[in-house]
């Protein structure tokens, strides 16, 4: 019999042990973190921010312990490695949206020059898909109208989204958000059309994205369809001129 | 944003330099309160559990011994002794709320009457050589002999909520029964199979 038996049975004998069932064992080990954040509750020094360093510190803890010398050196090259992309992402980004907005500052106080103007007409098509715009970015939504009137609307917005692209505006046919080969919109454009004394009426605003300031407002009105495209061109023009 | 936030914690601080220090403790409090219970639940669980037999209400009870310890941190000095002390209350206060009629002192003097004199004296004797704080290299040390001696937990669960692998548990727990062997031989005790 060696000594941890012996000890063992002297223990039992002298009424030192009260056991545990195993199945405790493993529930008092599961309830540890759940139990701790319910005392902090009760204490009133819960937060959420508690918890999440609670289980950065856990989990660091936990992943040192278990890692090698060599690993560690690893990860720590490898954290470096990535702090440091990290920062010269941000700086690149930030930088770039430095340019944009200088770019915009510019454009605004100057006004959409017919030279520009002239610019974006030879500018490429797939120059929209790089995300590199010199223009302002458009985005004509749908026009709101009643049922009646609801196909001259749908012809305002593709004769409007079109006579903008001619003039070499930039055009998002879809969403506002910026993405990867998507500029983000910078003018949003919307309107009504509604039918009044047999005419049919067009309103038309251009809003500013950034700063929901109104930049162009204009209403026209119309004896039928085949008058569409001309009007739209001509509200198109006026849209571009006013910026 | 977190530039927002330092900037108003400067200004706080800056008004106001008592909260550096509240701070400060706060942070200090919190941190020994997490050791503790990091160490000291697995065992406090374990002894309430033992006496009242039910997962429930051992858990209430952990948690109101626990959510009093962090209140009365800074006027305590020895953090396990204040533990055993306020889980056996608790339980005393259970029964009493229960109005069950077990008085758990008495309980434990009957038990002890049933051993003799000198049975009496050996139990001394081993709990002294238990209590020896030269057998335990750290209270982690201690923690761990408590969960495998008193309370029959397997070298891989006492492993498990102690931080230690298993095989470590396993060879700690080796190297304290042989200083508490040592110990007993000390007092006269040669051979442990003379208590049996």
């Amino acid at each position: 019999m060696d000594d941890i038996e012996s000890f063992t049975r002297i223990l039992n004998k002298y009424r030192f042990v009260e056991p545990i069932p195993l199945d405790v064992q493993v529930h008092i080990r599961k309830i540890k973190g759940r139990e701790y954040r319910r005392i902090l509750k009760k204490t009133g020094v819960y937060s959420t921010l508690t918890l999440v360093s609670l289980i950065i510190l856990y989990l660091i803890k936990k992943i040192i312990v278990l890692m090698g010398y060599h690993v560690k050196a690893l990860v720590l090259i490898g954290a470096l490695a990535t702090a440091a992309g990290g920062a010269a992402i941000i700086i690149k980004c930030h930088s770039f949206q430095n340019i944009n907005r200088i770019h915009d500052r510019g454009r605004s106080s100057i006004g959409l020059s017919s030279s520009v103007t002239s610019v974006n007409k030879n500018m490429p098509v797939s120059s929209m898909k790089s995300g590199i715009v010199a223009g302002p970015v458009f985005s004509v939504q749908l026009f709101t109208s009643e049922k009646s009137s609801s196909d001259i609307a749908d012809m305002a917005v593709k004769d409007i989204s079109d006579s903008l692209r001619e003039a070499g505006a930039s055009i998002r046919e879809d969403g506002l958000q910026k993405g990867r080969h998507r500029p983000a919109t910078q003018i949003l454009v919307l309107g009504s059309v509604e039918l009044l004394d047999g005419r049919y009426v067009i309103h038309v605003r251009a809003v500013r994205v950034k700063s929901s300031e109104i930049i162009f407002y204009t209403a026209a009105s119309i004896r039928s369809k085949n008058d569409v495209p001309g009007m739209c061109r001509k509200i198109s023009r006026e849209l571009l001129e006013s910026l | 944003m977190s530039g927002i936030l330092m900037q108003k914690n400067f200004v706080i601080f800056g008004e106001n330099p008592c909260l550096i220090i509240w701070t400060v403790t706060m942070l200090r409090r919190n941190r020994i309160f997490a050791r503790a219970y990091s160490e000291y639940y697995s065992l406090v669980f374990s002894m309430v559990f033992s006496r009242i037999n039910n997962v429930e209400d051992t858990e209430d009870i952990c948690q109101d011994v626990f959510a009093s310890l962090y209140h009365k941190l800074d006027s305590i000095v020895d953090i396990k002794k204040w533990l055993y002390g306020a889980a056996r209350f608790e339980v005393m206060s259970f029964y009493r709320r229960k109005r069950i009629h077990l008085p758990l002192e008495e309980e434990a003097l009957d038990e002890l009457m049933q051993y003799n004199n000198s049975s009496g004296e050996v139990m001394m004797i081993i709990n002294d050589a238990i209590e020896n704080a030269d057998n335990y290299s750290s209270d982690r040390e201690r923690i761990l002999f408590n969960l495998i001696a008193f309370r029959n937990f397997s070298y891989e669960e006492a492993a498990k909520h102690t931080g230690y692998t298993r095989r470590q548990a396993r060879y700690r727990y080796t190297l304290i029964v042989k200083r508490i062997t040592s110990h007993l031989a000390g007092k006269g005790i040669k051979n442990l199979e003379d208590l049996l």
